[in-house]
Parts: C-alpha cells; sequence; structure tokens
C-alpha cells in the first residue's frame, strides 16, 4: 500500500522538520510550534469528523481541559511530561462524561450539541475564575522542562522540538491505530451503522472510546499550548478557534489527520500574514464560504454517512 | 425574601418567550427544510441593530424598527436560500458551515458597522417608565413583551397544531420525502422555511433589543441558547422547546442572581440529561 | 429456532402487521403481495422496529426487548434489502468485521477479491458478499430480506448453492417464487399484515385463497 511518492514526501517533509531550526529564526520557530499545537487540535476535530462520521464543532473544550490542567501543573513545577500525560488523561474522562451524551447524535444535530459543548466550556473557562483565572486567563506560566533534570525551555529550538516532536508522536500513534481492526470498526460504524449492528457490534461503545482518544488528542494540543504560549485565556478556546480548526479540517479534507495539521498550518499563516488587526473573524468567514463552494473534497467522507 | 426574586423572575419569563421565538425559527428551518441555520444569531443581531437605529422614542420609531427587523431578516433567509443552492446535494454538513461562515462573516460586518457596545433603542416614554407589579417598579416594556410574545407563541402553536398548513409543516418535518407527496415544490418550501426563520428571528431582534440588545457576543449567545433550547426541548417538539426557553430563561435570569457560577454547567447538565433520556438516536 | 407470538405492529391507524405468529426452525419463506407487512414482520424479528403487542424468541430466550446489535450477538444474522455493506473497505476487511466463522471469499465466489473495494462490486455481488458476512457471525438464525432480488441466473444459482448449504434456520422475504419453490421447505403467507396460510411450498401453490390474494393484489 505504500508507494514511493508518498514515502519520498514523508521524507521530505522530515528532513525539513529536522533543518527547519537550524534554518529559521526565533518567532518563526515558535510560530510553529504553536501550529503543532492547533494541529493537535484540528487532528482531533478531523479523527470525529472524517473518521467517524461524527462532525464536531466542540474538540476546543477538551483542548481547554488539557491546557488549563497542564497551566495548573506547570505552575506546581511538574515537568512537560508529567504535564503532557495528566492534560491528556484529563481530557479523556472530560471528553468520556461528554461523549456519553454526543454519540447519541448524527449528523447536523452532533454539529449542534457539540457547538454548545465548546461553547458552553468557553464561558465556564471564563466565569470559574478560581480555576481558570476567568477572563483574564491563567498567566505568567512558568517555563517547562521536558523532563526531570532538563532546562526550563523558552526560545524557539527547543520548545520547537518539545511540540513538534510531541505532536509527530501523537498523531502517528493515532495514524497506527487506524491501520489496525480498530480503524476498520470506527469507518465501518461511519458508512453503515445498520451493518456493524446487524453483525453485532456495540457502535455506540467503539464511537465513545473515539470520542475519548479524540479529547485525549487535542488534551495533549492544549499542554502543548501552555508550554509555548506560557498564558491562556478563553480568547484561545472560543469560537474562533472552532471556527478556525473547522477550516483547517475541511481545507485539508475532513478524513485526513495529516491533512488537518497542514490544514492548520495554512489558516495559521493566512490569519497571521494576510488578516489586518482584529479582521480575523471577517477573513475567517469568507474563507469559509469560499472553502466549502472550491472544495467539495473537504468534506469527503462525511457526507457518506447513513443515517439508520 | 421571595420579593427580591420576582424582578428577575419576571425578567426570566421575558427572557424565555424572547428566546422561544428565537428558537422556533432555528426549529422551522432545521425541522423542515434540515438546514442548521448557524447564522440565526446574526440575523437576530441585524433585527436589533437596526431598531436601534430607527428608534428614536416615539410609537412610530418603534413600529418602523420592528417592520425594518422583520423585513431584513426575511431578506437575510432568502440571501442564505440562494447561497445554499449551489451546494443543494452536498449534504447538511456543508450547508451547517457554508451558514457558519455568513455569521463569522456577517458578524465581524456588523459589528463594523454598529461598533462594539452593546446597544439599546430609545423607546417611547410610555413604554420606558415603570409600571407597578406587586408592589415593585417594573418596566412597562417587559410586561407588553411578555404578553405580546405569548399571544404569539399561542397563535404559532394553534398554527403548527390545528391548521392544514401547519399539519404540511409537521408532515415535512418528519419526512422530508412528504414534499413531493404533498405536491409541493421542494424549493419553494426551502425558501419560504429560510424566509419565514429569518423574519421571525429579526422580529425577535427588533423586539426584544430592549432585553437582549444587539452587540458583538449578543449573535454567539442567542445561537447557543437556542440551539440548547431545541436540544433539550426535544428537537421537534414545540411545547417542549416552549417549556425548555422558560427554563433557560430563568437560568440566565434568576439564575444568575441565585447561583451565579452554576449557569453554564446547568445548561450542559440539562442538555446531557435530555440527550440520555432519549431512547432513539437523533439524526438529520 | 425463531419463535414469532402474536406479533402486532400498529401505526397510528394503520394496522401493518396484525397478531403473527410462526416457527422458524428450517427454510422458511414469507411471501405475500406488496404491503402485505413481511418488510416490518422481519424488521419486528430483527429488532429494528418494536412491536405494538407480541413476542420474539431467539432459542427460548426472550428478546422482545433487545436491539439489533443485542440480537445480533445473541446469534441473529441478517441482510438487508439493499446490500449492507461498508463500501470503503475491501471485501476481506468487510468479511471480517462480520465475524471470525471460517466463511471465506470463495464461498460466494468471491475468491481473490481480498483487496478490492466493496463499493466496486455490482449488485449480485454485493449481495454475495453481504450474505457471506451475514455469515460470517456464526449465526444461529438467519433473516434474508429479498435475497434474490435483482441477481442474474447466475448469481442466483450460486446464491441458492450457498443458501443450502446453511445449517441454521433460515426466514426469507421473498417474491421470487421459483426461488422460494427450489429453496424452501415452509411458506408462510401474509396478506394484509395477518398470516393467511402456512404450508409446504406446494401446498401453497394449490392454496385458492392465496391465488385469489394475489390475482386482487395485481388490481
Amino acid at each position: 500500500m505504500k508507494k514511493w511518492p508518498t514515502l519520498a514526501a514523508v521524507a521530505a517533509v522530515l528532513v525539513t522538520l529536522v533543518v527547519l531550526p537550524f534554518v529559521l529564526r526565533n518567532f518563526a520557530l515558535l510560530t510553529i510550534a504553536r501550529v503543532a499545537a492547533l494541529g493537535l487540535l484540528a487532528a482531533s476535530t478531523a479523527l470525529l469528523t472524517g473518521t467517524a462520521g461524527l462532525p464536531t464543532l466542540g474538540q476546543v473544550a477538551p483542548y481547554a481541559v488539557g491546557a488549563y490542567t497542564a497551566g495548573h501543573l506547570a505552575h506546581a513545577g511538574a515537568v512537560g511530561l508529567v504535564q503532557i500525560l495528566v492534560a491528556a488523561a484529563a481530557a479523556a474522562v472530560f471528553a468520556l462524561l461528554t461523549g456519553l451524551a454526543v454519540v447519541r447524535t448524527r449528523g447536523t444535530v452532533c454539529l449542534m450539541v457539540t457547538l454548545a459543548v465548546g461553547e458552553l466550556t468557553a464561558i465556564a473557562a471564563d466565569q470559574w475564575k478560581s480555576v481558570t483565572g476567568g477572563t483574564d486567563g491563567m498567566a505568567r506560566v512558568p517555563a517547562v522542562r521536558a523532563f526531570w533534570g532538563g532546562e526550563p525551555m523558552l526560545k524557539g529550538v527547543p520548545l520547537y522540538v518539545y511540540a513538534v516532536g510531541t505532536a509527530l508522536v501523537v498523531l502517528v500513534a493515532t495514524w497506527l491505530m487506524l491501520r489496525t481492526r480498530a480503524g476498520a470498526l470506527v469507518r465501518g460504524c461511519r458508512d453503515n451503522e445498520e451493518r456493524m449492528r446487524a453483525s453485532g457490534h456495540r457502535v455506540g461503545l467503539i464511537l465513545l472510546l473515539t470520542h475519548v482518544w479524540a479529547g485525549a488528542v487535542a488534551g495533549v494540543g492544549g499542554a502543548l499550548l501552555i508550554a509555548v504560549q506560557r498564558y491562556v485565556s478563553p480568547a484561545d478556546v472560543g469560537f474562533e478557534v472552532s471556527a478556525l480548526t473547522l477550516l483547517a479540517v475541511v481545507i485539508g479534507g475532513a478524513a485526513s489527520l495529516w491533512g488537518a495539521v497542514a490544514g492548520a498550518g495554512a489558516v495559521v499563516a493566512v490569519r497571521d500574514n494576510l488578516a489586518p488587526a482584529g479582521q480575523a473573524p471577517l477573513l475567517l468567514g469568507l474563507l469559509f464560504v469560499a472553502a466549502v463552494y472550491v472544495l467539495p473534497r473537504g468534506l469527503a467522507g462525511i457526507n457518506r454517512r447513513r443515517d439508520a | 425574601m421571595a420579593d427580591a426574586y420576582l424582578i428577575p423572575a419576571v425578567n426570566g419569563v421575558a427572557y424565555g418567550l424572547l428566546l422561544y421565538t428565537v428558537a422556533a425559527g432555528l426549529t422551522l428551518t432545521f425541522g423542515v427544510a434540515g438546514v442548521l441555520n448557524l447564522a440565526h444569531g446574526t440575523v437576530y443581531v441585524l433585527g436589533g441593530y437596526l431598531a436601534v437605529s430607527l428608534s428614536d422614542g416615539t410609537w412610530t420609531g418603534l413600529a418602523l424598527g420592528a417592520l425594518a427587523g422583520t423585513g431584513a431578516g426575511l431578506a437575510a433567509g432568502l440571501l442564505l436560500w440562494g447561497m445554499l443552492r449551489p451546494i443543494e446535494g452536498r449534504g447538511h454538513l456543508a450547508q451547517a458551515l457554508l451558514t457558519f461562515g455568513v455569521a463569522l462573516a456577517g458578524g465581524a460586518l456588523l459589528v463594523r458597522a454598529f461598533g462594539t457596545d452593546e446597544l439599546r433603542p430609545s423607546l417611547p416614554a410610555a413604554l420606558d417608565a415603570p409600571v407597578d407589579l406587586f408592589g415593585h417598579r417594573y418596566p412597562a416594556y417587559r410586561l407588553g413583551f411578555i404578553g405580546v410574545a405569548a399571544v404569539l407563541a399561542l397563535c404559532g402553536v394553534l398554527l403548527v397544531r390545528r391548521t392544514r398548513f401547519g399539519a404540511a409543516v409537521r408532515a415535512v418535518a418528519d419526512d422530508r420525502d412528504m414534499v413531493a407527496v404533498l405536491g409541493l415544490d421542494p424549493r419553494a418550501v426551502m425558501a419560504g422555511v429560510l424566509a419565514a426563520g429569518g423574519a421571525l428571528a429579526g422580529a425577535a431582534g427588533a423586539l426584544g433589543a430592549p432585553i437582549l440588545g444587539p452587540g458583538p457576543r449578543t449573535a454567539d449567545t442567542t445561537l447557543l441558547l437556542s440551539l440548547i433550547i431545541v436540544v433539550v426541548g426535544g428537537l421537534g417538539s414545540i411545547g417542549g422547546a416552549f417549556i425548555a426557553a422558560i427554563a433557560v430563561g430563568q437560568v440566565q435570569s434568576l439564575g444568575v442572581i441565585v447561583a451565579p457560577d452554576w449557569a453554564p454547567y446547568l445548561l450542559f447538565a440539562a442538555m446531557g440529561v435530555a440527550l440520555l433520556a432519549r431512547r432513539r438516536r437523533w439524526a438529520t | 429456532m425463531l419463535e414469532l407470538r402474536g406479533l402486532s405492529r400498529v401505526f397510528g391507524s394503520l394496522t401493518a402487521v396484525d397478531g403473527v405468529s410462526l416457527t422458524v426452525s428450517s427454510r422458511h419463506a414469507l411471501i405475500g403481495p406488496n404491503g402485505a407487512g413481511k418488510s416490518t414482520l422481519l424488521h419486528l424479528a430483527a429488532g429494528n422496529v418494536r412491536p405494538s403487542a407480541g413476542r420474539v424468541l431467539l432459542d427460548g430466550r426472550d428478546v422482545t426487548r433487545a436491539g439489533p446489535g443485542r440480537r445480533a450477538r445473541l446469534g441473529l444474522g441478517r441482510t438487508f434489502q439493499t446490500p449492507a455493506l461498508v463500501d470503503s473497505a475491501d471485501c476481506g476487511t468487510n468479511l471480517r468485521l462480520g465475524g471470525r466463522a471460517p466463511v471465506s471469499l470463495d464461498d460466494v465466489g468471491l475468491g481473490g477479491c481480498e483487496r478490492l473495494p466493496a463499493g466496486a462490486l455490482p449488485h449480485g455481488r454485493r449481495r454475495l458478499l453481504e450474505v457471506a458476512v451475514a455469515l460470517a457471525g456464526a449465526p444461529r438464525v438467519l433473516l434474508l430480506d429479498e435475497p434474490a432480488a435483482g441477481l442474474g441466473d447466475d448469481d442466483r444459482a450460486l446464491l441458492l448453492s450457498v443458501l443450502r448449504a446453511v445449517e441454521v434456520p433460515v426466514l426469507l422475504v421473498e417474491h421470487d417464487q421459483a426461488f422460494v419453490r427450489a429453496y424452501a421447505d415452509t411458506v408462510t403467507v401474509l396478506h394484509q399484515g395477518a398470516l393467511l396460510a402456512s404450508g409446504t411450498p406446494s401446498t401453497i401453490a394449490a392454496d385458492a385463497d392465496v391465488a385469489a390474494v394475489y390475482q386482487g393484489a395485481a388490481c
């Protein structure tokens, strides 16, 4: 199944990733590190929307859980590895609880419910001052040390390696998971739920587990955000970020993890470089409309769902 | 003192009725045309901004604002219909994403035009003055609004439950293939429903502006609360949506006084319970 | 063995199935004119539709309140009117998703199609794959919804031989009378939701009431 062009492309990307720290300046490397965080958020959205057939506007919720958890852990002095693992676990638990309701919905209703979940989480982040710092957010997060005995990461190069490295590990793990029988089960539930049920599969459970995995992925993204920004506020997990993420997924092809990450990069690049200050929502909205008209493949894989 | 809760509770009823009107428009579009119109909140805000611009303290201004809001909402609905036509066969997700983009862009344009403050219209003196309510002073407009909205809600329910038009609407909402069976043109139905939904949102925005005024966050709030009402109310149940709307209105007004931090969790929990309690899965 | 006891299903003022009882212990065909309630009865047996009255028993166990997933895990296999497959997956994966019973693609004439996406198969082959998928689940009872519909002669013959090799009770809804005669040993006729007649294929073929119903239904 592996073709030479694909292998060559993968090799080229890997080589580029390795070379970049020697070539780019601090600010550019930090931007890429931030894209890694957002890329995981986008990948988790693609996992649910494209592979599981559960279109979601709510992955900012586990992302937020991961970020704020990591922030608290950073204040407590925990190393990066611990932050990532605990953030993933916290986000997974959150995704388990919300997933119980979300996997009972399909299609447009799923979109509605996940939108509400995302929004409510952002509002909770805004109000729960004792835990999240409220509207002002959590600031002055100490620089993260990747491992015990490591140096606090303040500069572009270490943060780039930390973020991109972690993101790659998570993405590859997810990609591998999808190549096993688990992936076949999830895609089966997306494409013909009735058939899966008739063969005795527990569709709800399969979708719930996928929802939990996607939550964990988003949670790791949140932990990376904290390491890179050393700051998180409700604005980082609000409506606009949801929009950005979904746009990234649409551009990258809904069923592709890697496409979603590339899409995240594209969207960040456009927003940072083309959007005049404060015009981001307008640009995002126009891009959305354009993407829907111009990119039918962007939604490939979702419209195939046959509702039972 | 129960007294202290009277005013917020009445506010909650007003707010709830307002939200019900908005949610009704969303349900109409969603139930009959299968379109999740994420720009619904933006249309509400459009109606609000128009009402604010046209209001000048006179009854004429008020009436003009209401008319302009309804008309603009209707036009917005038709515009949306036009934008959705080219992607007709592409499924509900594509439609929802398109309306999402429109909401983002439209919202940004409105903020550019009207600024970042939350605005309120100037009401005629008679409506602005407080009225005596069980020993409390209460804005006359809100009481009037409650009355008018309740009557309209009742009319809406009667329309859907007792007329042939309403039966057709319910039939199509139940099974979209019924459109062909009933001999209706699906495109006309979609246009009509989007226009009607838009008009409802615009009218609600114009008349509800003194209660929930247009501002940069209003579209998001309105959309979110409408979605919650639709889900908690049972996705298509008129009675359920009404109860849900009043409940959500109370959470947002009385709830804010009694337990200010609990509102989002209450809403979360309500949605969770509604979804878990339902035996059937929900799909488009 | 599958037992349907007094099953009824009412939709408002329409009675789709009216107190039907039957026991499936062999190759049992369910026939009747269009609108007789055959599909609804099959859906009731499979668990896709809840009965308004009556019970469904699978090997003596009451599964009336169980959904299709649970019934499948208890040994009920089925195929659908339109072959239900995971189109994005290849034939081999589809078969494996069906279960672990020793059924191979060769058994249904699809040897060599292991890597072919199920979505690329023509209708007849899809039906055969679907039957294989159902059999891969090691069912104790098999429900088939118009399996021969739209099949060419070759595929029909292959389907017949595949089904003849099945050793568990089969309930099949079918319009193709020749297929029913060739395959079934018991035939039940439904008319307007109620059980009209039951017997061997030859008894039913000779039954005047049944003939009248089919004549009448033609207009």
